[in-house]
């Protein structure tokens, strides 16, 4: 609910800056489209829906131009786009590798690796959670995989509830900031930026924020020590090494295909797909049944993003021929306020928007309209779609509305409230903010690396 | 529900939504097996890329063909499995009979815009007929193909709203809200860890006993 409050005192700087600046901005028509879209989000009207039937009123109030008749290849255009392919594929990669069974292996073989650490399994719960996330992209996923394959670890152990659950929900907030990420396909489709470009600047940030949260760990296990487990004899660790190859392997063909330039995002989709299927079949779990409920859930996955994708292409295209986006950006670019405290606004909304709406819907919907505001001010594109999914993933875990804390919640052996999860999340919370504010500061986290690139 | 004391009109209506689920359902693997077909066809080409030097000059635009229709050919499914997204955190709290009513509201909206789509498909299929338009790929494809596949599922899509909500009126006008709900309300997060948990178990059956 802090979301609502936020917005609304957002909406009122926005109302107050356009009356005091005298611009000729339709106030009465924005305020009145803005009360039609809140109505509609809050009696539950289909996302897809309210975004298009949103533009259809657009286009019938305001256009005197025949707009209905590029109706259909405004429909036509994204959901038959090659970069698009790219999500169907991803998502498919990440379901047979849940039904794999790779994820078991992945965590036994790093806990072996870190346990002694101080902290220890908790920084498995990370690790495993991040590099899980690099071959999948969804979040919720990746908290469902690894909380059921991690949380029997700590049955019977004297590590705190909080920091278990914390621990991996933060981790599964990695999972769509850690290449590839189904939201920089989506941020890339619509604001046409190159998305191999905005995998190797989240590069970076990612390991920034996986280091933040070791460290938050690292600080939690020196300040609670438990006894370490006795050392492992070296030849099992190397045997352990073996069991992490076919994850590497995965990882490899996926990233640095697109990485070193060889294949674009969507091809390395493709390989990754077949990759994933091939180490099924090594692991002796390649079926019909496997592939069968595979594309069933793709199949879904895809066509509640490609619905969303109709009704935000359609009320953009119509917002664009009334060019509200162009005068917004002007307005707020000519407003007398520093860039920073625009941005900070931007990101705050964001924040907000995401307690309740989820990630993908979440960029669609906003991304058309505030991205020519962030240009105007002349903040990088790659750097901003890092930014955003940023703030996705940390809305996802902050209370009290984070998807990922749910799905964590129901899946604890030992009941309890949902505040223990709150609680325990709230220091990675914070480091994940800290990440944010390194970013705004010193944006060449994210820029540097393409840059080197080319 | 309650057995014979069930109106047969809504037996009816249920039979209907039941049928045209199932044809959803079958679209929707097919739908999948596409994408599937996809990523071999994709790694076809960047491995014959590579090695020999050929490529089928198509794999762009025929793939995105494929994405255009497995969207289409999965949104009844989606519908029928209550997985469209919407915004629902405040209408779970809302009293049974407000909520029913709210979501047979957010069907015929979205039944609204699923004919605005179904109709601008229809437009573009059309002019591409009368322009027996192609693409620019090398095989120069007639477009009327993959758009009449893309359009076909939008039409599904539409028919599905249209027997779920003759459903849902009929389970209203007979007062019984909470059939609606269970019929249109959308899936809470414990459906979703549920079904990640699922496909976690898939994983952990042995290989074969």
């Amino acid at each position: 609910m802090i979301a609502v409050i936020l917005l609304l005192l957002l909406l009122g700087i926005a109302v107050f800056a356009a009356v005091t600046g005298g611009a000729a901005i339709p106030v009465t028509e924005i305020l009145a489209l803005t009360g039609v879209f809140l109505v509609f989000f809050g009696a539950g009207v289909y996302i897809a829906a309210v975004l298009g039937l949103l533009g259809i009123l657009v286009g019938l109030t305001f256009s005197d131009r025949p707009w209905w008749a590029f109706a259909g290849q405004t429909l036509w255009g994204p959901s038959s786009n090659f970069v698009l392919v790219a999500v169907p594929l991803f998502l498919l990669m990440g379901e047979i590798l849940l039904r794999a069974g790779l994820s078991d292996r992945l965590y036994k073989a790093l806990n072996i690796w870190l346990n002694r650490l101080p902290g220890g399994l908790l920084h498995t719960n990370i690790v495993s959670c991040a590099v899980f996330s690099a071959i999948s992209g969804s979040s919720v996923a990746t908290a469902a995989t690894m909380g059921s394959v991690a949380l029997p670890y700590f049955n019977g152990t004297r590590y705190n509830q909080r920091m278990v659950l914390g621990s991996l929900a933060a981790g599964g907030a990695l999972g769509n900031l850690i290449p590839p990420g189904i939201t920089f396909i989506i941020y890339g489709l619509i604001t046409e930026t190159s998305v191999g470009a905005l995998y190797i600047a989240a590069f970076l940030p990612s390991i920034l924020v996986t280091g933040l949260f070791a460290l938050v760990i690292l600080g939690h296990g020196i300040l609670r020590p438990l006894d370490r487990p006795p050392p492992l004899p070296l030849r099992l660790k190397l045997r352990a090494l073996l069991d992490l190859i076919p994850t590497m392997i995965l990882m490899f063909l996926v990233l640095g295909s697109i990485y070193a330039g060889y294949a674009t995002p969507t091809e390395a989709a493709a390989l990754g797909v077949v990759g994933a299927a091939g180490f099924a079949a090594l692991e002796g779990k390649l079926s019909l049944r496997l592939l069968n409920a595979s594309a069933e859930a793709t199949a879904r996955n895809t066509a509640l993003l490609g619905l969303i994708i109709f009704g935000a292409y359609l009320l953009n295209y119509l917002l664009t021929t009334i060019n509200v986006p162009q005068a917004l950006a002007g307005f707020i670019a000519g407003l007398p306020l520093p860039p920073w405290a625009i941005m900070a606004c931007i990101l705050a909304l964001y924040l907000a928007l995401g307690t309740f709406m989820e990630g993908f819907s979440m960029i669609i919907t906003t991304v058309p309209v505030v991205f020519p505001i962030v240009t105007a001010l002349g903040y990088d594109p790659i750097w901003f779609g890092v930014m955003v999914t940023m703030l996705v993933e940390i809305a996802q875990i902050s209370p009290p509305d984070g998807t990922v804390m749910y799905v964590l919640q129901g899946m604890r052996p030992r009941p309890g409230p949902i505040t223990d999860v709150f609680v325990g999340v709230v220091p990675f919370l914070a480091a994940y903010l800290l990440a944010v504010v390194l970013l705004m500061i010193w944006p060449g986290i994210a820029l540097w690396l393409p840059r080197m690139m080319g | 529900m309650s057995g014979a004391a069930e109106p047969a009109i809504l037996r009816v209506a249920r039979g209907l939504r039941v049928a045209v689920s199932a044809l959803a359902a079958g679209m929707a693997y097919l739908a999948g097996w596409n994408y599937i077909a996809c990523a071999l066809f994709i790694t076809a080409d960047v491995v014959g890329r590579s090695t020999i030097g050929i490529s089928s000059t198509a794999t762009v635009e025929v793939t995105g063909y494929m994405l255009a229709g497995g969207i289409a050919w999965g949104l009844a499914h989606t519908l029928a499995r209550r997985a469209h997204i919407r915004v629902d955190v405040w209408v779970n709290r809302l009293p049974l009979m407000l909520r029913a009513w709210l979501h047979f509201l957010s069907l015929l909206l979205l039944g609204a815009f699923a004919a605005f789509c179904a109709w601008a498909a229809w437009a573009l299929v059309e002019e591409s007929i009368l322009f027996d338009a192609h693409d620019n790929s090398a095989l120069h494809l007639p477009l009327v193909v993959p758009q009449g596949i893309w359009m076909f599922g939008i039409l599904a899509f539409c028919l599905m709203i249209l027997v779920l909500a003759l459903e849902s009126a009929l389970t209203l006008l007979l007062g019984q809200p909470e059939e609606l709900d269970r019929l249109l309300g959308s899936r809470t997060l414990e459906d979703e860890t549920a079904e990640a948990l699922e496909a976690v178990e898939m994983s952990r059956q042995a290989k074969t006993p």
